[in-house]
């Protein structure tokens, strides 16, 4: 691609970062919460994918870091399901209510989905790339 | 008033996607019908509804029918 959508991808890619991470965490007291706080993520990553090339993208991304990002946030969401069943951590207590720091401990719980499902769309998006990629005739 | 005049610009876009000859120009139809009818979706006070159809459907699902028309060929009914 040219460079005038190289450098608005550099500008962007950060800013849409921060916004997919600011609809996940404040999912229990606006709209959003961790699926499309997620998918913002991972459409930061799509636009990436566009602009630049295989090696440029590769330098920054691996493949198996996301899936075993993708696989510690699974375990850490599971870690916080049972911590909520078997101990029960009364840290309700220690928040104020109508704030961001409410809500149990469900802002872990939507941060940690967010990831989730950003590295799994990031690997479905991957794998289709690579595919055109490969491919001499292609136009990317 | 502008919630029936969207519905009909979605009514219109939908007919555009269907008629289309270029698949591309298809695709990209259907990209700003699903905007209309996130606007929709958010004049129907559903604001989750809307930021999610916006998100996955206008911009993951018009980049998976983009890598599809890019392996099918542009035009209808020509292999």
């Amino acid at each position: 691609m040219d460079a005038i959508i190289k450098t608005t991808t550099r500008l962007l890619v950060p800013l849409i970062m921060v916004f997919g991470f600011y609809v996940s965490l404040h999912g229990h007291i606006s709209p959003g919460g961790g699926f499309p706080g997620g998918v913002i993520l991972a459409s930061a990553f799509l636009l990436l994918v566009i602009a630049f090339t295989e090696k440029e993208v590769e330098k920054h991304f691996s493949e198996i870091k996301i899936g075993d990002l993708k696989s510690v946030a699974s375990i850490a969401l599971l870690g916080i399901v049972l911590l909520e069943v078997i101990v029960r951590p009364d840290i309700l207590h220690l928040q104020t209510p109508l704030t961001l720091w409410s809500g149990g401990v469900t802002i872990f719980l939507n941060l940690f989905g967010a990831i989730v499902v950003a590295s799994g769309l990031v690997i479905i998006v991957y794998s289709l790339v690579k595919e055109e990629w490969k491919s001499k005739k292609s136009k990317w | 008033m502008i919630f029936e005049l969207l519905l009909l610009v979605a009514t219109i876009l939908a007919i555009a996607a269907v008629e289309a000859k270029d698949m591309l120009y298809a695709v990209l139809i259907l990209g700003g019908l699903d905007l209309v009818v996130a606007v929709i979706f958010y004049l129907m006070a559903a604001p989750d509804i809307a930021i999610t159809q916006i998100v996955v459907t206008a911009v993951f699902g018009t980049f998976i029918y983009v890598v599809a028309v890019n392996r099918t060929g542009r035009k209808e009914g020509i292999e």
